[in-house]
């Protein structure tokens, strides 16, 4: 497979990376920021490709955090990550039992597992696991990385959801007036790079239009060659929407990529946005989420088997909520 | 950067639940966090 180049280079200030990630052979061309919200030094970067092709699954970097006001501690910066939709959506009930069956699967010899695992009918505990005869109750939920840049009134869960919801917006709309995107993936970073994280979230429903009228009025740049290896300005791989408010980068899909939402409009469509997660910001929300089950009254001895979900994780766009 | 953490609950216990694991389906890794696997012999 061939190996993108990967280019970092302090662009705004001392704090802004600016990252473009380029694939010649492919004659593809990507682009997406990492902002560390806090002090940091990058040690390494992330990434990982979609199997086969140039076009990136998740950007990130890792280090560790620097200054003199707070212990170093390792942390993560992510770019861009391409979550992919690996089953159809399915009831909270149904997402925690086959959650719990793939714990079990992977913590359980097997052959102890005697009966199937059920929906508990008077959850908590949320699933009924048999194992060795005995019986077992789980709780299950998802992990999803926080992001400690956004209020209290936003979360990282709500930027997918929000997501999620323009997607289905997208999905009304006559593929016709969209042709311009058909075959490409189309990333839509909202909000300046250097706006605040809370203005760099997808659009509320009532700014739902304008965000249609900026992806039908985008005309998809796809540069190759030198071109796309070493562009000259930023232009030469986003496109500004008029008002400034999203920026749009696009690369080539392979043929073979399927997904329904390209199945009905003949592209897909992600999002591009940045975060910063300390060990810290995770630890505070691991407690955060075991609390929120501890709280819980409960009937049995319970365990509690969370699912991380990182970049690149496969379960953002199946529409169940982390809880 | 949960997986490698150490000291994920760094020192706090929640009050009722014993055990706490972590699993990652596409690596299929589990850990366990707080308690032991009570299924591991």
């Amino acid at each position: 497979m061939p190996i993108p180049n990967l280019q970092i280079s302090d662009s705004v200030g001392a704090a802004t990376y600016h990252s473009c990630v380029t694939e010649q052979t492919t004659g593809t061309s990507f682009m997406a920021y990492l902002s560390p919200a806090v002090p940091m030094q990058l040690d390494s970067v992330i990434f990982a490709l979609l199997p086969g092709t140039g076009i990136p699954r998740t950007l990130g970097a890792r280090g560790v955090t620097t200054g003199d006001d707070r212990p170093a501690e390792p942390v993560l910066m992510v770019g861009y990550d391409f979550p992919e939709q690996t089953a159809a959506a399915v009831s909270k009930t149904v997402q925690e039992t086959r959650d719990v069956d793939a714990f079990l699967r992977d913590a359980v010899p097997v052959g102890r597992v005697t009966r199937d695992s059920r929906t508990n009918p008077s959850d908590p505990p949320d699933v009924l696991a048999h194992i060795d005869g005995s019986e077992f109750g789980i709780e299950a939920t998802q992990f999803v990385p926080p992001d400690s840049e956004l209020d209290k009134s936003n979360s990282i869960v709500g930027r997918w959801m929000a997501f999620e919801r323009f997607r289905d917006k997208v999905l009304e709309q006559d593929p016709y007036t969209l042709s311009q995107h058909r075959g490409l993936l189309t990333v839509m970073h909202f909000g300046r790079s250097s706006a605040s994280p809370n203005q760099r979230l997808p659009p509320k429903p009532a700014n739902l239009g304008s965000a249609i009228a900026a992806l039908r009025t985008a005309q998809p740049i796809v540069r190759d060659g030198s071109a796309a290896a070493a562009p000259e300005h930023e232009s030469d791989v986003i496109q500004w929407s008029s008002d400034r408010s999203i920026f749009f980068a696009w690369t080539e899909l392979p043929f073979w990529y399927a997904s329904p939402f390209r199945n009905q409009m003949g592209f897909e469509l992600a999002l591009g946005y940045h975060a910063t997660i300390t060990r810290s910001d995770l630890r505070a929300e691991l407690r955060r989420v075991i609390s929120d089950h501890d709280n819980r009254k409960r009937k049995h001895s319970s365990s509690l088997s969370t699912r991380p979900c990182g970049p690149g994780c496969s379960s953002q766009s199946t529409g169940q909520s982390p809880r | 950067m949960i997986f490698e953490d150490e000291r994920p609950l760094n020192g706090w216990l929640p009050t009722h639940i014993k055990r706490v694991a972590l699993h990652n389906q596409t690596r299929r890794e589990v850990k366990w966090i707080l308690g032991s696997n009570p299924w591991a012999s």
